[in-house]
């Protein structure tokens, strides 16, 4: 029998590799499906831990504490506390789109747990700001909002392609307007509002943990300035790979071109 | 309790343990139930030389300044005014509890604490005394303390680590001592049996759940017993269980238990069951009736029945009106089946005392027992959602559902095809399983497989998709093959209800209705005939020189864009070796009435009617008909497009759209077709979408906009023209000359111009727009086929225009002169109305201009002047903003 904290998140420990444990960290609007192409490349060599932020499709929602989860630190104790729950010592995160800032807020509180950071299509900030290039003003955010609200099902359906950037008729445009439109929408809401409107920047300079930074050249959500403003702001050292991919969800959209890319960040460390 | 707070306070340094003593002090005198990590943070605060203080000084990256902290302090003191406070009298002379919150943290503390000295490992709990510095990282780490820092722009982490940082230079590595503890005395949550001993991150409400989680199904064992006893004793044996925790799955777990003759030495022995669940309010009320009938025959062969009232909801619904007759009802039955009539209900705590208050009696008349459930009861459902995790991935991602037994059902129900074929289909189904399943036997959970099977199999369906187009593949080929008529509407419209693969949720996967609609939305299209073209195919200078006549008339003062405009579409619409037949212009510059005259007008020469509007724009939203209500500006588009496939359709402000828009927008643009909301798409077919903004790029033209509101109120309160004849020789000194008028007016003008700059604070509001939507701009610009630029217009020449025609229609060489603040109306009205200076004359001074010449005799020393009626202003015009009849007065 499995603890409460892995089943609420649908934790699955995978492989038996002995090279390391491998964690992933789905993002908004998806769950761990979104590593369906990834995790066949890793199973051989290292233990794989997947799980669901709490608020995905797949998790349930009389779990989701709109408290909590208003800011990121929520998820980040939600991922601590699977780590402790499986009792592992060290891990490399791959942390997709929000969940690669929190594994970086999770690697504050608990560095020891935290051997590396791989981000794809990470943000510390969406909204642009003085000097930052977020993507987003407050004005398009709000409108976000309130078509989320007012109708949900339409909204995915719009959204999905966009964020996707993939065609319409696309699997990954299909599989993520799925997983997107799984999600409550009161709970999708809260936890876009969480994310949009996070600001992780001035917490950059204590991440003590080597990250890996991979994103799309064309992505809605993630301009190629916040990659490198991560780079130059994150405190620990860290390399950045813009891939000629398309959309917020390479691993999805674009496997053939992306997935080898992120082996190369999992497998090899940053030269010193 | 006390003595639990002894304890814990054995476990704190002097000074840890001084402020928890402050902070349950500062708890007592908020009033507050429980003691919180909030509060051992703001006492933490309070102190101004506290070690916390420094640390978020320290840490903070902007300013170091102390006033950072007030604001911190202040977020932490409005947090504590939204705890709730306690109005129970008898806790005032209690100390406030611990809450759970601050419990844990400290035992984090103390787990950290044993941490940071190895040695003492082996040494009881309490021998470890927490220091000040682990007691604040540990409030740190409170989700609730870490979200009042964050509205103060704190990060907790950061304030976090900054102390982490202090204390390393006396203490052990963290990283090292975490290593050296991995069996994690404190974290491990599995091995700890003590609730409070748990992972400190794990999600709160898990962990309630979670302490029940092992004894949960003693819990139920227990409640069942519970409701069980009530129901053989003599007098309240009616329970009603109370709880919202969906207390029915409980009742069913009960009744299960009763038919299956679990009870059967008690007085419950060969007691059967009768369910009124799922009765609508009403039916509930006069079901009773049809109940005594069935419970008559039920209790001839049985010991006694349970009647299962199921949710008291409708009892309580529509302010108690209903349920009196049926508890009059249940009360008769009560009586008559002495013993042998047992009821059974749920109900939320709210709606049990609803109940209480509508039916104040109905306790003691129907002999109902109310029985609290505990909420913190894991339900099954929620075990099964996360113990059968397989096959709850396997229904959401809608592949795999179809088990070898349900694939077997499905063929015979729609397959309409002949046996010969259907048996063909069969074999396929059988091979596709058999591929899909084939290599999966691994550990790898169900989706992966899937994946693995897609990657296998390179094919983009998903196994339900397959097997529906297999079903149609054999039902077209059977019905081409073996034609049987009767059969031909049956084969697609079933096959709908398989595509629904996850039969619990009322959600539809998004693929399915996509689907559907597609295939019917393009032939929709391709039915549409054709209107007739104004426009022949003729050539295009033809076409050109038509289009440029057309559009320069209208929109006179445009004539660089009405040519841009007309070379525009006469090369869109003869190919220009594109293929595409819609066609994108942009119309930018702040000439807003210039941008719409000219669509008007480009629509009634291309399609012989009037464009069709969307607004964007924030300000012009009043005019949406009602039938807009609720529908997106891209499902209108989509909508609009659909049904006129030919039409010319203006989006104004486009610069103002939303992110969707604005991106579908682009999407749509670059494929000519336009995906609605729905999904659905449309072809954009052979429309002309005009996109408007104000903003003028690259066009740094230093020329006042018109002020369009001013000009609007100026002619919409209604004003009357005069024309007057009057004799040249006595108004000579004033109006004769005409050097000296177009002076007058020269200066009118500049004064008029002044006025407007000042007044239109909208310069700088269009140039900031600029700025935010360049980037956008600057795509729509590309990815349009023209961008026509309305070059600003200056009032001053539109005036001089409307001089030049209204001259011109007086000809025979009259003298004219025109009041000013009379040429700035007519000219102002004209601008703003669809109506043209020509048809304006002709309509409202055609009478009154033959009546003047007939008049004026000599030509030669008449002046006629035009000017405001200024007697009764107060006269509203009906229609318009333009006098309908101008008075004429000879002088």
């Amino acid at each position: 029998m499995g603890g409460v904290v892995e089943e609420a998140h649908n934790v699955k420990v995978i492989g038996s590799g002995n090279q390391g444990t491998i964690v992933l960290g789905h993002g908004f609007g998806t769950d761990q499906s979104v590593w369906k192409h990834l995790v066949p490349h890793l199973v051989d060599d290292y233990r794989l831990v997947l799980y669901d932020n709490m608020g995905a499709g797949t998790t349930n929602p009389e779990y989701f504490d709109f408290d909590r989860y208003s800011t990121l630190e929520g998820f980040a104790f939600d991922l601590i506390a699977i780590l402790e729950d499986l009792q592992i010592e060290s891990c490399i995160f791959v942390g997709h789109s929000v969940s690669a800032m929190v594994g970086v807020l999770a690697s504050l509180s608990r560095p020891d747990l935290f051997s590396k950071i791989v981000m794809i299509s990470a943000s510390p900030r969406y909204i642009n700001d003085v000097d930052y290039q977020g993507g987003f003003e407050q004005e398009d955010l709000n409108q976000l909002f309130e078509a989320m609200q007012s109708n949900y099902k339409a909204w995915c359906l719009g959204f999905a392609p966009l964020v996707v950037g993939g065609d319409l008729d696309s699997l990954a445009v299909q599989e993520f307007s799925r997983t997107l439109f799984n999600m409550r929408p009161d709970i999708a809401l809260c936890v876009a509002q969480t994310i949009f409107h996070s600001d992780m920047r001035q917490i950059l300079p204590f991440i003590s943990v080597p990250c890996h930074i991979v994103q799309s050249l064309k992505d809605l959500a993630v301009p190629v300035a916040v990659s490198e403003y991560l780079h130059t702001n994150i405190g620990s050292e860290s390399v950045v790979e813009v891939m000629s991919s398309d959309g917020h969800l390479p691993q999805l959209s674009s496997p053939d071109s992306v997935i080898p890319v992120l082996l190369r960040h999992i497998r090899n460390d940053i030269a010193v | 309790m006390r003595a639990d707070l002894i304890t814990i306070q054995q476990t704190l340094t002097p000074e840890a343990a001084t402020v928890l003593n402050q902070s349950i002090a500062e708890a007592t005198r908020r009033n507050h139930g429980h003691t919180t990590p909030l509060h051992v943070a703001s006492t933490l605060l309070s102190s101004s030389s506290g070690f916390l203080r420094q640390a978020c000084i320290k840490s903070h990256p902007n300013s170091s300044h102390p006033l950072q902290c007030r604001a911190l302090e202040l977020c932490f003191s409005v947090a504590l005014e939204r705890l709730p406070t306690t109005t129970t009298s008898p806790s005032q002379t209690q100390e406030p509890l611990l809450s759970n919150a601050l419990t844990a943290a400290l035992k984090r503390a103390q787990a950290h604490q044993r941490r940071g000295c190895p040695e003492q490992q082996q040494q009881p709990l309490l021998a470890v005394k927490v220091e000040l510095e682990q007691l604040i990282i540990s409030i740190l780490d409170d989700p609730s303390v870490s979200r009042v820092m964050r509205e103060a722009s704190f990060s907790s982490p950061a304030v976090k680590s900054t102390i982490e940082q202090l204390i390393s230079g006396n203490s052990v590595n963290p990283r090292q001592t975490g290593i050296v503890n991995s069996s994690g005395i404190g974290f491990g949550y599995r091995p700890v049996p003590v609730p409070v001993n748990r992972n400190p991150y794990v999600n709160p409400r898990l962990q309630q759940n979670g302490a029940n989680s092992g004894g949960m199904m003693m819990q139920r064992t227990d409640e069942v017993k519970r409701v069980i006893d009530v129901m053989i004793r003599t007098r309240k044996r009616n329970p009603v269980l109370v709880g919202d925790s969906e207390p029915q799955i409980l009742v069913k777990e009960i009744l299960k238990k009763i038919e299956s003759g679990e009870f059967s030495d008690g007085p419950l022995r060969n007691f059967q069951v009768i369910r009124l669940e799922d009765e609508s309010v009403a039916q509930t009320a006069t079901r009773f009736g049809e109940v005594s009938g069935l419970l008559e025959t039920r209790m001839e062969n049985s010991g006694g029945v349970v009647l299962d009232l199921g949710d008291l909801k409708w009892l309580a619904a529509n302010g108690g009106g209903g349920g009196g007759g049926a508890l009059v009802e249940m009360r008769k039955l009560l009586e008559r089946y002495k013993g042998r009539l047992c009821f059974i209900g749920t109900a939320t705590c709210e709606t049990y005392l609803r109940c209480q208050v509508y039916y104040p009696s109905m306790e003691n008349d129907c002999d109902l027992q109310a029985i609290p459930i505990a909420a913190k009861s894991i339900l099954p459902t929620m075990f099964q959602r996360f113990g059968s995790n397989n096959n709850n991935n396997a229904m959401l991602l809608s592949s795999n559902i179809i088990s070898p037994t349900r694939s077997s059902q499905i063929p015979t129900g729609i397959m309409s095809c002949c046996s010969r074929c259907l048996q063909n289909y069969e074999n396929d189904v059988a091979k596709l399983e058999k591929s899909l399943t084939g290599d999966n036997r691994s550990v790898l959970p169900q989706w992966l497989q899937n994946a693995k099977a897609d990657n296998v199999s390179d094919k983009k369906l998903t196994k339900d998709q397959e097997i529906v187009e297999l079903q149609k593949k054999w039902n077209d080929f059977c019905l081409r093959l073996h034609p049987k008529p009767s059969l031909s509407e049956r084969t697609s419209p079933p096959s709908l209800s398989i595509l629904k693969p996850n039969p619990r949720s009322d959600i539809t996967p998004p693929g399915s209705p996509i689907r559907t609609d597609l295939v019917l939305g393009r032939p929709h299209n391709r039915g549409v005939s054709p209107p007739e073209k104004k426009l022949g195919d003729s050539f295009d200078i033809d076409l050109f020189k038509k289009l440029l006549k057309g559009l320069a008339k209208t929109v006179w003062w445009q004539h660089d864009a009405a040519s841009s405009v007309a070379s525009a579409i006469t090369e869109c619409k003869h190919g220009n070796g594109k293929s595409k037949g819609d066609i994108w212009l942009m119309f930018t510059g702040p000439d807003r009435t210039g941008k719409t005259k000219m669509a008007s007008a480009l629509s009634d020469l291309v399609s012989g009617s009037q464009p069709i509007t969307i607004s964007l724009g924030s300000g012009s939203r009043t005019d949406d008909g009602l039938s807009l209500r609720g529908k997106t500006a891209l499902d209108r588009l989509a909508e609009t497009v659909r049904r006129n496939p030919f039409a010319v359709i203006v989006m104004e402000d486009i610069d103002e759209a939303d992110l969707l828009l604005r991106n579908n927008v682009k999407l749509a643009m670059e494929r000519g077709r336009i995906c609605d909301s729905y999904g659905r798409e449309v072809s954009l077919g052979n429309v002309i979408i005009i996109l408007t903004t104000d903003s003028s790029l690259g066009l740094a033209e230093n020329v006042v906009p018109i002020d369009e509101t001013r000009l609007e109120s100026l002619v919409s309160r209604g004003w009357k023209l005069r024309l007057s004849v009057c004799n040249t020789r006595k108004r000579k000194p004033n109006w004769l000359y005409n050097e000296q008028t177009k002076q007058r007016k020269e200066i009118c003008f500049d004064l008029n111009e002044a006025a407007e700059f000042d007044s239109s604070s909208d310069v700088t509001v269009e140039h900031n727009d600029q700025e935010d939507n360049s980037n956008f701009h600057h795509k729509l610009v590309a990815l349009a086929y023209d961008t026509i630029v309305f070059r600003p217009v200056d009032f001053g020449t539109i005036k001089n225009m409307t001089v030049e025609s209204l001259k011109k229609r007086f000809s025979d060489g009259l003298t004219v002169e025109i009041e000013d603040d009379a040429l700035e109306r007519i000219a102002g009205a004209i601008w703003l109305s669809k109506i043209s200076l020509e048809e304006w004359l002709e309509e409202a001074m055609g009478s009154s201009l033959s009546s003047v010449k007939s008049r004026v005799s000599s030509s030669e020393d008449s002046v006629v002047r035009i000017q405001l009626e200024d007697d009764d202003m107060s006269d509203q015009t009906s229609g318009g903003y333009l006098p309908s009849s101008i008075r004429t007065v000879v002088v």
